[in-house]
């Protein structure tokens, strides 16, 4: 096994269609690493790099202590699970786990044997004989992985592995690839577009957006201290609260205002900590309460009106409207009954709010990591 | 409410049975052009058990007796088969070299960047658009110069340089087709170019070789024009060639050369019989996909 170091790795296609920008990071061993972010953000090109499926424009690709950015696919000791699974349709099941290894010249039991502690692993013992033509999804899904893990690479690299398959199999699956990692301590690069996957599989998420990082941190840190409002926006579902507004002083405390509602910090925010005016709040839909009881730090009143409610059966999510400015409202109590068009007060907890910048859109402050 | 959808609702009054004149305007082509190919052939056919003479008095009937004398003259000849083994040996290594060849360039095409690619393939592919009789000359002026004429080899030569652009066009459209993911899959694995290329690429392009086979191996085998530049020993010619003997200056024995023809396309029909199935699949191949 080994860690992997991206250093300053660029890739342009032309001088216009730059794919990945200056992109450095630090994989430790064993690691699950989850490259996240929209279609074009440059994940997977930065995975097929890393491959050598594409040539790196500028910097270094290391595995282990390999510098590999210029060493073909078959020399960097790593395997890879495709989006459409890519087995091989002349070959059988067996056929297909094998390849690798028959063209490394492995001797005949050791394939064998390899082959069937995957399979076993698995559970595809029983398909050996099978073409993939004749497998569904899930089993090919798993014949594309038992392919990879027969090889004991250094790395693994996996490229939306479960997006072809359907949203039960998908959760089922997602754990057990978790599962299987954890018990082969391999170290992983998985890319996926889905932040769920991203929260729930890495031990470490990368965000990217246009080709550049935004931001690497464990699931937990992105969540709670997310460094941007590309960030806050993009983890999270349903995602972050943003309200535009003016910090304004009023008898020398810091308050929020804007066209629905005023919110003081209760010195949370000293004079001065914030030199921009002009700010966009940000707020989970769940740090939004319909009282005070449980812990927290919670804001005055905010008067409002529920325009939907989505019943997702443990838990309701509340559209609502103050004045000009809409909010979502996570609620974890089935017993709720309000009524669309009904007026509530709803409560901010005030210790998990972020406030980011109007211009840059960076995080200027927030409760929990202060500025 | 539940809408009722009257426009889409399938019954058996709307199933509307296929009008006459649609199904007549579809046949009648696909019958006249079955028969514009299987008249002749049925002619050739038949004029192949008659005598000159009956084929002078009848050219169209059937043959009064069906006299396999044309046929066992034909072989009575003892060329003939030194004919069959040359025009097999021309046409099989040929074929061989062409689908050998042309599917590494083909292989080539699409893993090379794709202005690259192009920029070969539309080289390639120039040379359909050259007509043979427009480089008989130099063609035959540089056999001549690299001592290669009147040589099978010649022949062999010439006859891959001449298909391999149609072989590459079929060939690369085919492989274009393929996931790139297979290819990756299997450079990851641990192949090399020439693993992808042999252990992957050529299962999967059968169809495609199959039909660009069919095609090679038709045109190589009726071939007369290049036998006729570059062979000149009795011993060496093919069968187009061999036959054109029983063409005379006052007299040509056309119930032979019916005879030869029908004997030289035995071969031809049974490798279409065999190759049938992957021939369409090939012609076919790359329509359905994007």
């Amino acid at each position: 096994m080994a860690g992997v170091k991206i250093e300053n790795v660029y890739k342009y296609y032309n001088k216009n269609t730059i794919a990945v920008s200056d992109f450095s990071l630090e994989i430790k061993d064993g690691e699950f690493l989850v490259l996240v972010g929209p279609s074009g953000c440059g994940k997977s090109t930065t995975l097929r790099m890393v491959a050598g499926l594409e040539e790196v424009t500028k910097g270094n690709i290391y595995i282990g202590e390999k510098n590999v950015t210029n060493m073909e696919p078959k020399d960097r000791d790593i395997a890879m699970v495709f989006q459409d699974y890519a087995l091989y349709p002349h070959m059988s099941v067996y056929e297909n786990m094998a390849f690798g290894l028959k063209l490394r010249k492995y001797p005949k039991d050791e394939i064998i044997q390899r082959v069937e502690n995957a399979a076993e692993i698995l559970g595809i013992t029983h398909l050996f004989e099978r073409q993939p033509r004749q497998l569904s999804g899930g089993q090919r899904q798993r014949v594309a992985l038992g392919r990879a893990i027969v090889r004991k690479p250094q790395v693994f690299l996996m490229d939306e592995p479960l997006s072809n398959l359907d949203a039960k199999l998908r959760v089922q699956m997602r754990a057990e690839l978790v599962k299987l990692q954890r018990k082969l301590a391999t170290t992983t690069i998985y890319v996926t577009h889905d932040q769920t996957e991203a929260m729930t599989m890495g031990d470490r998420i990368v965000i990217m957006k246009d080709g550049f990082m935004q931001q690497a941190g464990t699931p937990e840190e992105i969540y709670h201290n997310p460094i941007n409002l590309f960030v806050a926006d993009f983890i999270g579902s349903p995602s972050m609260n943003f309200v535009e507004g003016s910090l304004v002083t009023e008898d020398d405390q810091v308050e929020f205002e804007t066209d629905g509602f005023k919110i003081g910090f209760n010195s949370l925010i000293k004079l001065g900590q914030i030199n921009e005016k002009e700010v966009i709040l940000g707020f989970r839909p769940e740090n939004i309460s319909l009282d005070t009881k449980n812990k927290g730090s919670w804001s005055k009143p905010i008067n409002c009106q529920i325009e939907l409610i989505e019943d997702l059966g443990a838990e309701k999510i509340l559209f609502m409207k103050a004045e000009n400015q809409e909010f979502q409202v996570k609620l974890f109590d089935s017993n709720f009954e309000g009524k669309v068009g009904q007026s509530l007060q709803v409560y901010l907890d005030l210790s998990r709010i972020h406030i980011f910048s109007k211009d840059s859109g960076q995080k200027i402050w927030n409760a929990g990591g202060g500025r | 409410m539940i809408r009722k959808n009257t426009e889409t609702d399938v019954t058996m009054e709307n199933i509307k049975p296929i009008n006459i004149n649609e199904r007549i305007s579809r046949q009648v082509p696909l019958v006249a052009y079955t028969l514009l190919i299987l008249l002749p052939l049925t002619l050739v056919f038949f004029a192949s058990f008659k005598t000159l003479k009956q084929l002078y008095n009848d050219p169209l009937g059937i043959p009064e007796k069906w006299s396999i004398l044309n046929y066992i003259r034909l072989f009575a000849n003892e060329n003939m088969l030194i004919y069959f083994k040359n025009s097999f040996f021309v046409t099989f290594t040929s074929v061989f070299f062409i689908l050998l060849l042309g599917s590494m360039i083909s292989y080539a095409i699409i893993r090379m960047p794709n202005v690259v690619g192009n920029i070969l393939f539309g080289f390639v592919t120039l040379g359909m658009m050259v007509p043979t009789q427009v480089k008989m000359i130099p063609t035959y002026v540089l056999l001549s110069d690299l001592n290669l004429l009147n040589k099978h080899s010649g022949l062999i030569l010439v006859t891959i340089a001449t298909l391999i652009p149609i072989c590459v066009f079929i060939l690369t459209g085919f492989m274009k087709t393929l996931p790139k993911g297979l290819l990756e899959a299997a450079m990851i694995d641990g192949a090399s170019h020439w693993q992808v290329y042999s252990k992957i690429v050529i299962p999967l392009s059968l169809p495609a070789i199959a039909s660009t086979a069919i095609f090679s191996f038709v045109i190589t085998w009726n071939d007369l024009l290049h036998p006729l530049l570059f062979i000149k020993s009795s011993s060496l010619k093919t069968l187009p060639l061999a036959l054109l003997q029983f063409q005379g200056e006052y007299l040509t024995d056309y119930p032979m050369i019916f005879a030869g023809v029908v004997a030289a396309s035995i071969p031809m029909i049974i490798i279409y019989i065999f190759f049938q199935r992957w021939f369409i699949q090939g012609m076919t191949a790359g329509s359905m996909k994007g």
